[in-house]
């Protein structure tokens, strides 16, 4: 559904999109992870066919963004960075000007507008004007607007910015039935539990390149090594812990717990819990360490040498 | 192109303008309450004067006014277009719809152009209306009609060219702000027009206002042309990145002034080093075929100048021109290194000077030079041949020597000119209308430098020492 390769965009001498590839087919949420000004909007304004790529091509739902522009403005849905609204028109107004601009009539339009205001709880302010409406209401208009045309392609930069916890949910669900309904979806977001729970694969940009990519499970495991797990016992380990570090690669320890890397946890587990019961040390839990999206991220930002990053997971090009 | 975008956005923009009060407020008093303060004041002026006479000058005057006020004002809406949605972040969201960045601007353009364009006819119709109710027929008997429809349609006209300027302005600039400073290159040109008329209403000279008008009209077309070519998305989002940089605008004329592509080629392609040998064995023939076009006109701007310079003596006589013709076949001039001088002077502060100003009027300044030059030999040619003199025998005496180099020179220097003045109505697919500018700028300095500099040289020494002799050969006594 959307097809990237090898994409690069200058402003003048700078650099801003350095060779970016991607490939996200129907049903999937690619979530674009990076810092301020690391080229997710200019890479989403190239696939919106708003920007033109110096270099590299793409193609929206079989449309090359170049040479038919308008073709992948209709087939695709754009929530900008900022709601920015027209502040003097009501919702249904504002809905109705860009619905009748992607070429819907007038009837399809309204029933169209009447099901989101509904969906996204907006129909009772619908005839209200937007300069009157909440920052979260504002988005949840943008974002009506971005899928009134009902588009194959969602491009959504920060969807759920300013909104509170149930509208945030509203549109996280909206999102996924996006998904279900086989959308491809591409997610510009700083919320790195949104991207967890929504994205089928997350990509992060940094200096205009994909730096990494992969599942968030492959991300983890690439840049955070083998899960950790710890063991928590009701007596001290004691001595225990020389055999232990023998059959383990522990992490960290201490006289009542104790944590270690495997990659084979349905081997290793039962292995040691057999071994902590034959030395009469009873065992109160085992579990994995949970290792946050947030601790891959703050990983591979923090890297000095994006370059470096490459061998991570096929860099600069993501296959979601 | 599809009419229902132009029309919705056209719409769009129009009702918000107009359902705002803080703008309705002051375009009600400017269409409906001043003209009557206008036409009052007129009035009182003529009482005041106690001249009749007077009538036929101050009520088109007031007229003019009365229209001007609103349409200027109006203005604002018109600067606001590109760069006030921009601003507020509604931009973005428009520029992702499927129209084209042709139907965009054309549904701005039609928002910024009703208001201004309507509010000006309704003040003058409130003028016209309060002008025939408060005036007796004996003094309304004294305004001419035809110059009233005609201060109709220069204001129509001058609406447009303001709203055409304003709406360029506001899709190349980055703040409301800065766009509000530059509408100062709109108002003020447009401000010494509307002197201009004033003059010309009361000096009576109806044909010279059809003259104003069909000249703005002209340049309304022309800033229509420019505002729909120069705009794109691309460069309006691309602006976030680019604030003015002279570095890098020094960069991108040093770029183009190192080695010769055609227009369109980004200056971050240009790898090359400047290279004289290049430049005279390659780069010259390749720039001439480029610049065919301007050539084409520039050649046309010379036939132009001939034949009217012939046919001007048929109806014209210039004086000066007629005592410097039959001094020079009466005494022909002497060898002189100050004919030299003054040659090159000339030559170079006509290329240079001309093809600079093109910039800031579209290239007629260039293409009025060679025009002016040939209309010139056109003149000598049509007075030597009702004198007696073969005009053949004067071009080769007193022409032809120098000229078979200076002409040619002033001919690529019109086509640079040109080419520099039409840089900014029209870029090529690849270039912004800032690099296009530049692009023509350097190929302009490198011809200059190295093309024609040398040429004006020779022919100025040609000028100097060889035609003196040339034509004391053929008519010394």
């Amino acid at each position: 559904m959307i097809e990237a390769h090898d994409l690069h965009k200058y402003f003048g001498t700078f650099h801003a999109v350095r060779g970016i590839s991607l490939n996200v087919p129907s049903g999937q949420v690619l979530a674009l992870l990076g810092p301020n000004g690391a080229g997710k909007t200019t890479t989403v304004r190239m696939l919106s066919a708003i920007l033109q790529p110096n270099q590299g091509s793409a193609r929206i739902a079989g449309h090359d963004v170049v040479a038919e522009p308008q073709i992948v403005r209709h087939k695709i849905g754009l929530l900008t960075e900022y709601p920015g609204l027209y502040a003097r028109m009501t919702a249904v107004d504002y809905l109705l000007f860009f619905g009748r601009l992607q070429g819907m009539n007038q009837h399809d339009c309204t029933v169209r507008i009447t099901q989101l205001l509904q969906q996204f709880g907006l129909w009772q302010a619908r005839d209200r004007k937007l300069d009157g409406y909440s920052k979260g209401m504002k988005q949840k208009v943008a974002l009506i607007r971005a899928m009134i045309h009902d588009p194959d392609v969602l491009f959504l930069d920060e969807p759920t910015t300013a909104m509170d916890p149930q509208s945030a949910r509203t549109v996280r669900d909206a999102i996924a039935e996006l998904r279900n309904s086989r959308r491809a979806v591409v997610l510009c977001t700083h919320n790195l539990n949104e991207a967890e729970e929504l994205a089928d694969h997350i990509a992060v940009v940094r200096g205009g390149q994909i730096v990494a990519s992969g599942t968030e499970a492959q991300l983890t495991h690439e840049l955070l090594g083998d899960p950790i797990w710890e063991v928590t016992t009701a007596r001290s380990l004691g001595s225990q812990i020389v055999d232990l570090n023998a059959m383990l690669e522990i992490e960290e320890f201490s006289d009542t717990w104790l944590r270690y890397r495997t990659r084979r946890p349905a081997e290793t587990n039962p292995a040691l819990l057999r071994k902590l019961h034959n030395a009469g040390v009873p065992v109160i839990s085992l579990s994995e360490v949970p290792r946050s999206l947030e601790t891959v991220y703050l990983r591979i930002v923090g890297e000095d040498q994006p370059e470096r990053m490459a061998g991570v997971s096929a860099a600069n090009e993501v296959n979601a | 192109m599809t009419f229902y975008p132009i029309q919705a956005v056209a719409r769009r923009e129009m009702r918000d303008n107009l359902t705002d009060w803080r703008m309705m407020f002051p375009i009600l008093i400017l269409t409906f309450v001043v003209p009557i303060l206008i036409l009052t004041a007129a009035l009182y002026a003529i009482d005041f004067i106690g001249d009749m006479g007077t009538v036929a000058r101050m009520i088109p005057f007031g007229l003019l006014l009365a229209g001007f006020l609103p349409a200027s004002f109006s203005l604002i809406t018109a600067l606001e277009s590109f760069v006030g949605e921009k601003e507020r972040n509604t931009l973005e969201s428009l520029l992702a719809m499927p129209m084209s960045d042709s139907e965009l601007y054309l549904g701005k353009l039609i928002a910024a152009l009703l208001p201004p364009v309507g509010s000006a006819l309704l003040a003058m119709l409130t003028f016209t209306l309060c002008f025939s109710i408060s005036s007796s027929n004996e003094i309304q008997a004294l305004v001419n009609p035809n110059i009233m429809w005609l201060m109709v349609v220069l204001i129509m006209v001058k609406g447009v060219v303001m709203v055409a300027g304003a709406v360029i302005i506001s899709s190349h600039t980055t703040t409301i702000r800065a766009a509000n400073l530059l509408a100062s290159f709109v108002l003020v040109p447009i401000s010494v027009v509307v002197q201009l008329e004033a003059l010309v209403i009361i000096a009576q000279q109806q044909q010279l206002l059809w003259n104003i008008f069909w000249a703005l009209l002209a340049i309304a077309l022309m800033l229509i042309r420019t505002g729909m070519n120069s705009f794109n998305r691309e460069e309006i989002l691309s602006r976030e990145h680019a604030g003015f940089n002279f570095k890098r605008i020094i960069w991108t004329f040093k770029q183009f002034f190192s080695e010769f592509h055609p227009a369109g080629i980004a200056p971050e392609r240009y790898g090359g080093k400047f290279s004289l040998r290049r430049f005279y064995r390659h780069e010259i023939s390749a720039l001439l075929h480029e610049y065919r076009s301007p050539m084409i006109l520039s050649f046309t701007a010379v036939m132009t100048g001939l034949v009217f310079g012939i046919f001007a003596f048929g109806v014209y006589r210039a004086p000066w021109l007629d005592a410097v013709i039959q001094r020079y076949i009466q005494r022909p001039p002497q060898v002189s290194g100050f004919v030299t001088v003054a040659s090159i002077v000339r030559n170079v502060f006509d290329a240079g000077f001309s093809n600079l100003i093109s910039l800031f009027c579209f290239g007629i300044m260039a293409f009025l030079v060679p025009a002016t030059e040939f209309a010139k030999l056109g003149y000598v040619a049509a007075w030597n041949t009702m004198h007696g003199v073969n005009p053949w025998t004067f071009a080769l005496a007193y022409i032809l020597p120098h000229g078979i180099i200076e002409l040619p020179a002033l001919i690529l220097s019109a086509a640079l000119g040109i080419r520099l003045g039409a840089s900014v109505l029209y870029s090529p697919r690849g270039f912004t209308i800032g690099q296009n500018i530049l692009w023509s700028l350097a190929n302009f300095a490198k011809v200059f430098v190295f093309v024609l500099l040398p040429l004006f040289l020779i022919s100025g020494v040609i000028e100097g020492f060889i035609t003196p002799m040339l034509a004391n050969a053929f008519f010394g006594r």
